[in-house]
């Protein structure tokens, strides 16, 4: 993803609620050779040919573009998201995506439980880090077009799996722990603590809070990292935008409708995969 | 044989009825013989051999370990830097171990051809080069070719000189072509790391114990960092997850919510599915971390880090719970899976799956692991330990470097530039003795796993060929050898064909130590990436876009790379057949293991080193691959073994994919309506290289293999062609020792009828003189005479001449004379130069190396002055030698060794006859000791006037059930009468029918019995014998190195008993049984004797009034002599009884009259 690309397009077919098993079907099978025509063994039955549709492949209309699929699981292809005004921002660093959803509250909502929180809970967060996707993984779309079908593929950037985040518990707890820490400090106010000196801090202690010591482990300084990083907001378009529509449109016509046919043999690609 | 010998008889009438004989026979095979596949499919074995060998596993690590896991080590370890000065650092780029960046392709760079490294006690080694780049001042400096250390090589390694060289060039330096490599000569001797066998790293083993209801899910996660053991136990029915380094168990579902999955339901998902029974079993662990109010992934952290036993190095900053946690969660807990972003999926996965593998067992407890199950197993070879040990050392190296420039930098002024690689060279004895000191001792100690290993390396056996190639495929087990468990020691279904199934010894170490069977290969590791990479092509789903609903859906398998789940398949075997249809035509490696385990719903691919592997034909469609015209090519020459492999007719498959295929063992049971995917290429090679010595072992009750399986080692024979070259510090030879008339298709490929260990003698399997009984042998006088049995010992002296740091040293001087100008008889053996001269007699007390040592030695160097210099006078410190028996000078070799002082090797040898009780045996475990020697004249004969070199009892056969060794001798005698060498081949080999109708057709009965006459009366005796060639192994015990008496002879000092060993020329210990028994049959007299008189008995004066013990009548405490009575005790009596007189105890003695 490009620092410079504002929004964030949910490519799907009808709503940005893509299902899991859709998901998988999509991208399992279109994840795969470019030959479509992988030899098949003839006792194999468990996965027969039934049509042959010819691929187009695709790409974004700008190059500053990006495409991510959205994964929302824990919650069923049955049960959409409500449209709304959604919020998205962005690490760009650290790969982390979150989605600011509007709570459902009609449904299965427990009012009595938000006085305990103390605050209003009307936006669900959904946080969940990028994958970056190494090649061959493809959205694909089957277009039929008077009578003739065809699948479109646009190479994917990354997947995202976005998990609801709790965010206002641990702050709950933060501000209960502040809270007691404040007592405490209270307490120990009276006992007469007297500092008469304190150590300089030793030259390695300095380069190791500057953060490129070698005391942090590898996973701690990815946290701290993402910590320090701010976030970027983007612009969320719903499903019925004209930004999105002329955006899937374009996907899937915009290509010039050059057919995919191989020019790799067989050989030559399972070469190019084994080489290290 | 059976068309061979067909073809014999047709020639027969033909004036080319002699040509057979002088016609070039390959392996009991001509080269216009038909090729049957069935037959002689066996030819891919020695194909097989030809590029493996039989210690290839050995080199293979070696040359990984030196090649690819050195360079991976520098890349781990690259930088030095500098506490004092940022701006310092050292940078590792490249490491290579004997040869320059420089110098020209195949370059070996070793110090001394390995035999002179033996002869000379030095350590055969190359030395390491790496390239650095480093700061001086200002400026980045590059260094190439900087030598850290000296790296023991393996012989026949690809670091070895002896590597791809021909026999001709191996005679130039004085190795024995035969000789297999894959040892270390270390201080000049020779060094074998044994193949150590562990239960597999980073896969989950699942046990339960049904009794107490615990289920546990462990993983021994391994990384170059760190090794530690992850558990998920249940406790009451609820999960928990274990690990060291947490101070108490924590909730599994703590756990899951801490590595990202906050929701119930997903948690349920990733670990039950939609298995309604699994979810009841799990769903009691999400109430505990309600009732504990955890909720969020923050809270998980929190309440993990607040147990996390924090051990942190000094200087590290004081963390946080909650990033304790995370570090918990992200490095410590299964540490094989790294975390290095944000990203804990494939963590949080891996515990759902262990979690899972749990509730499975919970509800079927057949869902376990066997750990002793071979596919569970990884064998850890030379190169692994040594990778193990040199990573340990090369961190030592740069830190002790570190501190080292540390300590110069930190002074301010400095006159000259600091240059850093002034201070490495200091360290780099640290490398060079480390190697050197844990291959030598055997001790190896990793100070980064805080781990000590005791044992690793042994002495490579030089008794024989077999028992040195035995040595090298053994393969010992971390069990404890006390404990008193069965099942890591019964014979593992699994271990067909990996593991010789014959060869173990008896004991304690029974099953833990075992061999390698003849066609196998150990596995090293291989690239994980490419292979996850094109798993992914192969329509495996990535497990990073997989949600917890499809997981574990109906018909979703599991794709585990090296036991972490990578991606599911909704298409297993499909997936399954691409990926083995990649392997077969080589494009990924062919040692890649695949394999479906449908009762967890899993594909599991192994890329992993230490598998243990072997090569079978594959059939398709009820074809085995492999037909005529390609076994044609390879007889040819035209296609080696791995042609076989890259044309996808053969396949390796490990322990684990051989349990997913079936395998039909002989062509005959191709089946259409059983439908096999693979067919064995020999069964004999479930056996190993020592157990495919023996005849027939298939006729034979199994103990009885695995008997001559130990004592096939302990046989006398040939060494190696240049054991005559050898000083070793003690050898035997057989003085003529034949190749055996019945051989196998093993002695031939491991080439033990080129340096065969014993000597056919013709048994006549009878009772003669009464002095053939429990197993004992009558030999042939004239047998002996002839040499048969006879054997060489000799024995190395090795003499020191040591330098003092007073400048004096110790010498040898020549020998002295008597008045008649002859030397005196100590010194009869030495020549003028003072040593043994080559071909002397040597005699008990005589010396064979006169040396000298300076009476001054000890004195300073100070009060050294000229004139004292010239006067320097030495005392004899003789070499003297000692045994029952005059032995003869050898060699005798002059050399410096490492440290500049003259090394002495003196060989002696002694040429020994077969005596009365020295052992021998046959080749189906049937010891027995030499019982008398008879003159010929009284052995019966048959009426070819063959009379036999040893008789045989025939109690010897009913209890131990060896028929192989009666077909032995029906196939050597018929192999006598027909000119040929027969073939006594496990599973196969020469028939017996076709042995009896040559034993016929020579005129002699079908059974093997012949008629034959007393020696000493002439009459035929009245019953036939069983008579004929037996392949009998002289064994080392002999009488001559055991036999000991002792009349009078040295005390111990401290209880004036005799001294213990005969080594020490001690006394027969008359034990407490043997008391026990002398009391029982009340001979006091003679308890007496044997405990007293002739042991320590002392004349003590004892005071009758104070009961205390004085001394020349006189009793110091009563200060008198009235009561003092002269009496005999032990004297370890009366040193107890001052003993506890020290410790302020007196035992008073009370005497009353005995009449």
């Amino acid at each position: 993803m490009s620092a410079t690309s504002s929004s964030l397009f949910v490519q799907d077919e009808d709503d940005h609620n893509m299902s899991e098993s859709e998901l998988n079907q999509t991208s399992g099978e279109i994840t795969g050779p470019f030959d479509p025509e992988q030899p098949q063994e003839p006792e194999e039955d468990d996965d027969p040919i039934i049509d042959s549709i010819p691929l187009v492949l695709n790409t974004l209309p700008s190059s500053s573009q990006s495409l991510h699929v959205l994964q929302y699981p824990g919650r069923p292809g049955s049960r959409p998201l409500s449209d709304g005004s959604y919020r998205a921002s962005f690490k760009q660093e650290s790969k982390y995506l979150e989605v600011k959803v509007p709570l459902d509250t009609s449904k299965f909502f427990n009012v009595s439980k938000t006085e305990d929180w103390g605050e209003d809970i009307a936006v669900q967060g959904l946080q969940g880090v990028l994958n970056k996707s190494e090649g061959g993984m493809y959205v694909g779309q089957i277009i039929e077009e008077n009578g003739s079908k065809k699948i479109v593929l646009t190479p994917v950037d990354s997947t995202a799996q976005l998990r609801t985040a709790f965010k206002y518990i641990d702050d709950l707890d933060a501000s209960t722990q502040a809270q007691r820490k404040a007592e405490n400090s209270d307490s120990s106010k009276s006992s007469n603590i007297q500092i008469l000196q304190t150590a300089a801090k030793s030259g390695s202690q300095i380069t190791s809070s500057e953060g490129f010591g070698s005391s942090l482990g590898e996973s701690l300084r990815h946290v701290k990292k993402f910590d320090e990083e701010q976030w970027s907001t983007l612009k969320w378009e719903t499903v019925t935008s004209d930004v999105s529509q002329n955006l899937r449109s374009t996907l899937a016509n915009s290509a010039d409708g050059i057919e995919l046919s191989t020019v790799t043999t067989m050989d030559d690609y399972i070469v190019e995969l084994t080489k290290d | 044989m059976a068309p061979k010998r067909k073809a014999v008889k047709l020639e027969a009438e033909s004036d080319e009825a002699f040509q057979e004989l002088f016609q070039p026979e390959y392996r009991g095979k001509k080269l216009t013989d038909e090729i049957n596949t069935a037959e002689d499919k066996w030819n891919l074995l020695p194909a097989f051999l030809k590029v493996k060998g039989l210690v290839k596993q050995h080199l293979d690590s070696f040359n990984y370990f030196v090649d690819v896991d050195l360079k991976k080590i520098i890349r781990a370890n690259e930088l030095v830097l500098s506490d004092v000065d940022p701006e310092f650092y050292l940078k590792y780029l490249d490491i290579r171990v004997g040869h320059k960046s420089s110098s020209a392709p195949g370059t070996k760079e070793v110090i001394l051809p390995p035999h002179e490294c033996r002869l000379r006690d030095l350590t055969y080694s190359a030395p390491i080069y790496v390239d650095v780049e480093y700061t001086r001042g200002r400026k980045i400096i590059m260094h190439k070719d900087l030598e850290i250390g000296r790296m023991p090589v393996m012989l026949r390694s690809n670091k070895c000189i002896l590597d791809g060289i021909n026999d001709k060039q191996m005679a130039k330096f004085d190795e024995c072509p035969l000789d297999p490599g894959g040892y270390f000569v270390v201080n000049g001797t020779e060094k074998v790391i044994l193949v150590q066998e562990q239960l597999s790293k980073n896969r989950i083993i699942v046990e339960a114990d049904e009794k107490k209801g615990i289920v546990q899910a462990s993983v021994t996660s391994s990384t170059h960092e760190r090794k530690s053991k992850t558990y998920v136990i249940t406790k009451n029915d609820k999960i928990y997850l274990k690990h060291n380094s947490i101070s108490e168990d924590i909730p599994i579902v703590i756990v899951l919510k801490a590595a990202g999955i906050t929701s119930d339901l997903e948690i349920l998902q990733l670990v039950c599915g939609s298995d309604p029974q699994y979810q009841d079993l799990f769903v009691v662990n999400f109430e505990e971390a309600a009732k504990l109010e955890v909720f969020t992934q923050q809270q998980a952290l929190n309440y993990v880090g607040k147990r996390v036993k924090t051990i942190r190095r000094a200087g590290a900053a004081k963390l946080s719970v909650l990033q304790e946690g995370i570090e918990a969660i992200a490095t410590t807990v299964i540490a094989h899976i790294t975390v290095a972003d944000l990203q804990f999926r494939e963590k949080a996965l891996y515990i759902a799956t262990m979690a899972r593998r749990v509730v499975m067992t919970m509800h079927n407890p057949k869902m376990v692991d066997d750990r002793d199950y071979v596919g569970n197993k990884r064998l850890e070879l030379a190169g692994q330990l040594m990778s193990l040990l040199f990573e340990d050392l090369f961190k030592k190296f740069n830190s002790d470097f570190k501190a080292n420039i540390d300590k110069i930098l930190k002074k301010p002024s400095r006159t000259s530039e600091f240059d850093a690689l002034l201070s490495i060279n200091i360290h780099s004895n640290n490398i060079t003795m480390g190697l050197n000191r844990a291959i030598s001792t055997g001790n190896w100690s990793l100070k980064r796993f805080k781990m000590e290993r005791a044992g690793v390396t042994h002495v490579l056996s030089r008794l024989s060929y077999i028992s040195a190639l035995g040595m090298m495929t053994r393969i010992s087990s971390q069990f404890e050898k006390s404990r008193k468990v069965s099942g890591p020691r019964a014979l593992q279904p699994s271990q067909f064909g990996m593991l010789c199934t014959s060869d173990t010894p008896e004991g304690e170490a029974c099953g833990l130590v075992k061999n390698l069977a003849l066609m196998t290969h150990i596995t090293t590791d291989d690239e994980e990436a490419p292979i996850r990479k094109l798993c992914y092509v192969l329509g495996c789903e990535n497990i990073l876009g997989i949600d917890s609903a499809t997981l574990h859906s109906q018909g979703n398998f599991g794709i585990y790379l090296n036991g972490t789940l990578i991606g599911t398949s909704r298409f297993p075997s499909k997936f399954v057949t691409d990926f083995r249809r990649l392997r077969r035509t080589g494009k990924i490696s062919e040692f890649v293991s695949i394999y479906t385990n449908t009762h967890q719903t899993a594909v599991h691919i192994a890329t992993d080193g230490g598998r243990i592997c072997r090569p079978l034909i594959i059939v398709k469609n009820n074809e085995p691959m492999v037909k005529a015209e390609h076994l044609l090519k390879l007889r040819q020459g035209e296609w080696a073994f791995d042609d076989f492999l890259s044309h996808g007719l053969v396949e390796y498959l490990d322990v684990n994919e051989e349990n997913d295929s079936l395998i039909a063992l002989y062509e005959k049971d191709l089946d259409p309506s059983q439908p096999v995917t693979h067919l064995e290429i020999e069964p004999f090679t479930v056996l190993g290289a020592v157990a495919g010595l023996i005849p027939y072992p298939h006729h034979n009750q199994s103990p009885r293999n695995t008997y001559q399986c130990a004592m096939g080692k302990q046989a006398i024979g040939a060494i190696a062609y240049n054991q005559f070259r050898r000083i070793d510090t003690l050898l035997y030879f057989m003085v003529y020792p034949q190749q055996p008339m019945v051989k196998t298709k093993t002695i031939e490929l491991i080439d033990y009828d080129k340096l065969p260990a014993g000597q056919n003698a013709t048994v006549a399997v009878m009772s003669y003189s009464g002095y053939d009984i429990e197993d004992a042998l009558v030999l042939n006088k004239s047998s002996i005479d002839r040499g048969f049995g006879r054997c060489q010992v000799v024995r190395k002296n090795t003499i020191q001449l040591k330098r003092y740091p007073n400048h004096t040293k110790d010498i040898v001087s020549g020998m002295r004379v008597d008045e008649d100008g002859e030397p005196i008889f100590p010194h009869k053996a030495l020549g003028p130069d003072g040593l043994g001269e080559i071909g002397a007699r040597v005699e008990n007390g005589q010396v064979y190396a006169n040396k000298f040592v300076p009476t001054n030695a000890g004195e300073s160097v100070l009060g050294h002055n000229e004139q004292m210099a010239g006067a320097e006078s030495h005392r004899e410190a003789a070499a003297y030698y000692k045994g029952p028996e005059p032995s003869y000078v050898d060699q005798v070799m002059m050399s410096v060794s490492d440290n500049d002082q003259a090394l002495i090797k003196v060989l002696l040898r002694q040429t020994r006859r077969p005596e009365l009780g020295d052992k021998f045996s046959s080749r189906h475990g049937q010891k027995g000791v030499c019982g008398i020697i008879v003159q010929q004249e009284d052995l019966p004969f048959n009426d070819d006037g063959i009379s036999p070199d040893i008789i045989m009892n025939p109690h010897g056969f009913p209890s131990r059930m060896t028929v192989g060794k009666m077909i032995e001798l029906i196939s050597g005698k018929a192999g006598v009468l027909n000119g040929s060498l027969e073939y006594g081949t496990c599973f196969g080999g020469s028939k017996l029918e076709d042995m009896s109708k040559i034993l016929v057709e020579k005129g002699f009965s079908y059974s093997g019995k012949d008629m034959l006459y007393s020696g000493i009366t002439g009459e035929c005796l009245q019953a036939y014998i069983f008579f004929g060639p037996i392949y009998y192994q002289k064994l080392k015990h002999m009488v001559l190195d055991k036999m000991h008496a002792r009349a009078r002879g040295p005390r111990a000092v401290l209880t004036r008993q005799p001294t213990e060993g005969r080594s020490r020329d001690g006394g027969l210990r008359l034990g407490e049984m043997e008391r026990d028994c002398v009391i029982a049959y009340g001979a006091s007299q003679l308890l007496l004797e044997r405990l007293m008189i002739s042991s320590d008995a002392f004349e003590v004066d004892v005071c009758n009034k104070c009961g205390l013990m004085g001394y020349n009548s006189w009793c110091t405490t009563c200060k008198s002599f009235e009561h003092v009575i002269k009496m005999t005790i032990p004297y370890a009596a009366k040193l107890l009884f001052q003993e506890l007189l020290s410790m302020n105890i007196a035992p008073r003695l009370k005497l009353g009259d005995v009449f």
